[in-house]
């Protein structure tokens, strides 16, 4: 606890006045400039230079590769030309994935104040993606006017206007997604094909043979195909025998090579492309040599990033 | 998820990956005519492949579009070059080959 002595020091809050010495700092200052500019609180111009008339409308665009499909919601706010800010909420419905889905609303007269879109469904860059623009109608033909925003959207991360960008759908970062792709019949190969409006980068790509009793050493090999060309395959110079499981890792830019780990099975290495991309109709296949009726590939799991490709 | 077979190719898939993305599934292009080998190894009959001809494709049919509570498809104007049209379209996958069972 402070003494009788310590509280009484100096001019703070315990001081008495006229008895205590006074602070030995001056106060500041107070050194402020008038402002140069002055400002209107009424009678304002409008915040925006979009105007919005009769003729134009919103025009929301969206694809998404989710399997169940998205909704995006799009807030519009417009100052009307009575001074009224007005909100509107439009959703476009995306049933399908894989497919643009196009809706054009009509908007109140007025000066475009803001517009954002958010998904309810994408959780990742690269599920969903949205353009939104103004377009002009007339008495036969809709012309684009002004393109508002063009980006992907999650649950968390909007695309906005203004202040939002225009890219293409295969421009940053993609979703990384991990894809179980079709387990072939018996006897078949593995054919994973990139689907409409998707491009990938391929990261890896993992598959299991398991070989019946035919005695045949099989050599399996990684082969990347467009409309019936091959124009890439790659080595394979182990010999899987009959009665064998053999795990298969393609991997790009990495170097071929096989370990003789029995348990739980052997695993082969084969190198892809460095830094692969491939789009639509594209497949990332197995070729195999001397496979038999019998033998068997498990279902074959990709990583890939993935970006939407039209719209 | 549900799991399919195609009964084109006799491939099993789900039409969605565990983490929600869509998966479409294409049949392989080739049909195998395996090679037939002897006991110890050696080709007696040489492996033939020839193509699918009645392979399913589950990927969209290109150039669809749903606008305005239908589907469409954008062709080009044959009066005005550089302007698109738009028809009346059906959505669909680009070859349903022989179907689809369910499995499980």
């Amino acid at each position: 606890m402070a003494t009788e002595q310590e509280r009484n020091r100096g001019a703070g809050a315990y001081s008495t006045p006229g008895v205590d010495a006074p602070a030995s700092n001056k106060p500041s200052p107070i050194i402020t400039s008038s402002p140069v500019a002055s400002f209107a609180f009424q009678n304002l111009n409008p915040p925006s230079n979009q105007y919005i008339t009769r003729d134009d409308r919103l025009q929301m665009q969206a694809m998404t590769l989710i399997a169940a499909g998205d909704t995006l919601t799009f807030n519009v706010r417009l100052l009307r030309v009575d001074g009224v800010i007005v909100t509107n909420n439009y959703n476009l419905i995306c049933t399908s994935a894989g497919v643009r889905f196009l809706q054009v609303q009509t908007l109140t007269e007025g000066f475009l104040l803001s517009i954002l879109c958010v998904s309810q469904t994408a959780t990742a860059r690269g599920q969903t993606f949205v353009r939104a623009s103004i377009i002009r109608v007339g008495a036969t033909i809709q012309q684009g006017a002004l393109g508002l925003f063009a980006d992907y959207v999650t649950l968390n991360s909007p695309a906005t206007w203004p202040g939002g960008r225009i890219i293409y759908p295969t421009e940053g970062p993609g979703n990384i997604r991990q894809v179980s792709g079709t387990t072939p019949g018996a006897g078949a190969e593995v054919n994973e094909v990139v689907p409409a409006s998707t491009r990938w980068r391929l990261i890896s790509i993992f598959v299991q043979l398991v070989t019946a009793v035919a005695v045949a050493n099989r050599n399996v090999r990684l082969v990347l195909v467009f409309a019936g060309n091959t124009y890439f395959r790659s080595v394979s110079t182990f010999n899987q025998p009959a009665s064998t499981t053999e795990s298969y890792v393609g991997v790009p830019g990495l170097t071929y090579q096989t370990d003789a780990i029995a348990t739980p099975n052997g695993t082969t290495d084969i190198t892809l492309p460095p830094d692969i991309r491939v789009v639509t109709g594209h497949s990332i296949a197995t070729n195999s040599v001397l496979l038999q009726a019998a033998d068997q590939y498990s279902q074959p799991q990709y990583t890939v990033e993935e970006w939407i490709d039209l719209l | 998820m549900s799991k399919f077979r195609c009964k084109s190719c006799g491939g099993t898939y789900s039409d969605r990956t565990p983490e929600g993305g869509a998966y479409f599934h294409v049949c392989p292009p080739e049909i195998i005519t395996h090679a037939v080998t002897s006991t110890d190894g050696k080709v007696v009959t040489e492996e033939k492949r020839v193509q699918r001809a009645n392979a399913r494709n589950e990927s969209p049919r290109a150039g669809i579009s749903h606008f305005e509570g239908k589907w469409q498809r954008e062709v080009p104007d044959p009066e005005t070059p550089g302007r698109l049209l738009t028809q009346d379209a059906e959505y669909g996958i680009v070859s349903e080959g022989a179907g689809r069972e369910l499995v499980e």
